[in-house]
């Protein structure tokens, strides 16, 4: 009798979470379109931000988005990665661990392409993506004059790319030391670091916004997180300058003291 | 203080306990516990004295994980980054350390009434890390600390010493390369499921919930591999001042995660690839040379 009362007050307890949930997702729902509707668009969205970065205690060299489990919008993940350029970010990683964001390299190429032509030209296509290496990398020209120097390393990653790549990176020290060209002893936390490094071509990401309400890493990179800041992106669906802004600032104030 | 104290619930949290209790509850938490010092700054006291409120903190946490029903915990207590502190702060942590291994080990000694808690409730410890970063005096009472509990199998205590995920993982990588070396392994045998069985945490099942205080949004280097899949609650408040509410909070809140990381532990087990019987062996002969390393410490001339 007993256990069956604790049931239902814990049903009662989730039902009345998830109804509080939706009250609020309603409410920060619309406060999003009065958002659009009202306030002046940002005519210099570029300009906007990099005014603001500077004010920052700091900005990540490496930014990833991690998708989670919405549905991909590929207009968002455009305007995050040029945005990432107005704030001075160099790399800007996302992830998606169900792999479909990589089949489907081409609707992002497509999505930036729509999104800015200047900008274009200043993304690197990383190692892990299909566009690598296709683009012509015409450096900083563009007609209006304005020279960026700034370029962004673009990479999509998988689950795959996690703890795959140290099973792939393992299999490939096993040859190594069978063909003589190294010992056991030799392999250290340096020596993975300095080959994964190689492989991925990407400094070890300092900012992750993880999408929706759960906080995983999804699977996302074991060995390069190790020091990643987590910050919680409500939706990267229509995503807003602010709400980038709003997440550089807190990771602005994030201080890490390394075992000290 | 002992390992465990006794029940510090009122009866209002007590009810509330058996009410989450009544929903899915984790089977396994790992615990960052990060806050001490500034616990310690914010109350004018010595660091030391944050360090011991914290093993206090963490005594009545593994009780409220008891009263739960959560089977296995593991705690980061001290970090290899952690010796970059100062000699003062690093001694007085290893002295802590040595305080209360010491008091697990003289209880079972000496106390046939009033045994520890810590066997009373079948409690397996286990310290993970790189245990040749320890002081030799650490190390031996960590090995008779881990063989007098070694067959405990009620609840697992595991703490994380002289840890951090990268240095596991690397040796973890460095056995296995042994392995196909000298022909015990084969090429093909190195897979997902075969790295996560040389892990120091071989024997645990993955954490299903990561709670780390202080406010802090990172992991600093640990269990990096196993919280894959895991729900990670980051809670803001100093770890001596962790409450059962924060805790309930956390297990709520994986509660309410569970549904959506599933298909994602289902995705990583698909990449784990098969067991063979040659793995199987690989692993039993890790298993068995890491206890004949803990009974070589344990008979060591201290």
């Amino acid at each position: 009798m007993t256990f069956s009362l604790f049931r239902v007050l814990w049903t009662l307890l989730h039902v009345f979470l998830t109804a509080v949930h939706f009250i609020e997702s309603v409410w920060n729902s619309l406060r999003r379109k009065l958002d659009l509707v009202s306030k002046n668009y940002v005519d210099d969205e570029l300009g906007f931000i990099s005014r603001h970065v500077k004010l920052f205690n700091k900005i990540p060299s490496h930014l990833v988005v991690i998708v989670g489990n919405e549905t991909i919008s590929y207009r968002d993940l455009a305007n995050v990665a040029v945005w990432s350029i107005a704030a001075g970010i160099s790399f800007v990683s996302f992830y998606d661990h169900h792999g479909i964001l990589k089949k489907n390299e081409a609707e992002l190429l497509k999505a930036l392409s729509e999104k800015t032509k200047a900008q274009f030209e200043n993304i690197v296509w990383g190692k892990r993506t299909k566009t690598h290496g296709l683009i012509n990398k015409n450096g900083t020209k563009n007609g209006n004059g304005v020279v960026s120097s700034h370029k962004l390393h673009l990479n999509i990653f998988s689950l795959s790319d996690g703890k795959g790549a140290l099973v792939k990176l393992t299999k490939s020290l096993c040859q190594s030391v069978i063909a003589g060209q190294m010992t056991v002893t030799d392999i250290n936390q340096d020596l993975i670091d300095e080959k994964l490094r190689a492989e991925m071509d990407i400094p070890d990401p300092e900012l992750a916004l993880y999408c929706g309400d759960v906080c995983s890493t999804y699977g996302f990179l074991p060995w390069q997180i190790h020091v990643t800041e987590f910050l919680q992106l409500q939706s990267h669906h229509n995503i807003q300058i602010k709400d980038f802004l709003l997440l550089l600032k807190k990771y602005g104030k994030c201080v890490q003291r390394h075992g000290k | 203080m002992s390992w465990i104290r006794a029940s510090t619930l009122n009866w209002i949290q007590f009810l509330c306990v058996k009410i989450i209790k009544s929903g899915r509850v984790p089977k396994h938490i790992a615990f960052i516990m990060d806050g001490n010092r500034r616990y310690a700054q914010k109350n004018n006291v010595r660091k030391f004295e944050g360090h011991s409120q914290g093993f206090d903190k963490l005594a009545e946490t593994l009780q409220w994980c008891l009263d739960l029903g959560i089977p296995e915990v593991t705690v980061y207590a001290f970090s290899i980054e952690n010796f970059k502190r100062s000699q003062e702060e690093v001694d007085a942590l290893m002295e802590l350390s040595q305080q209360k291994f010491e008091r697990l080990l003289s209880e079972k000694m000496f106390c046939c009434f009033a045994r520890d808690k810590l066997m009373e409730h079948g409690v397996c410890i286990r310290v993970i890390g790189n245990l040749s970063l320890l002081p030799q005096n650490i190390r031996k009472l960590i090995a008779q600390a881990m063989i007098l509990t070694k067959d405990n199998k009620k609840t697992f205590l595991n703490v994380a010493f002289a840890y951090t995920a990268r240095e596991e993982m690397a040796q973890a990588v460095r056995t296995a390369v042994s392995g196909v070396e000298r022909d015990a392994l084969q090429l093909s045998d190195v897979t997902q499921q075969l790295l996560s069985n040389c892990l120091y945490t071989s024997t645990s099942p993955d954490p299903e919930l990561l709670i780390r205080t202080s406010g802090e949004v990172r992991l600093s280097d640990y269990l990096l591999w196993q919280v894959s899949c895991s729900c990670i609650y980051f809670a803001d408040v100093l770890w001596p001042e962790f409450s059962i509410w924060h805790l309930l909070a956390a297990i709520i809140k994986y509660q309410r995660s569970y549904a959506q990381l599933v298909p994602v532990q289902q995705a990583d087990e698909m990449a784990n690839g098969c067991l063979n019987e040659r793995i199987s062996l690989f692993h039993t002969c890790l298993a068995a040379s890491r206890l004949a390393s803990l009974e070589e410490l344990n008979h060591a001339v201290a």
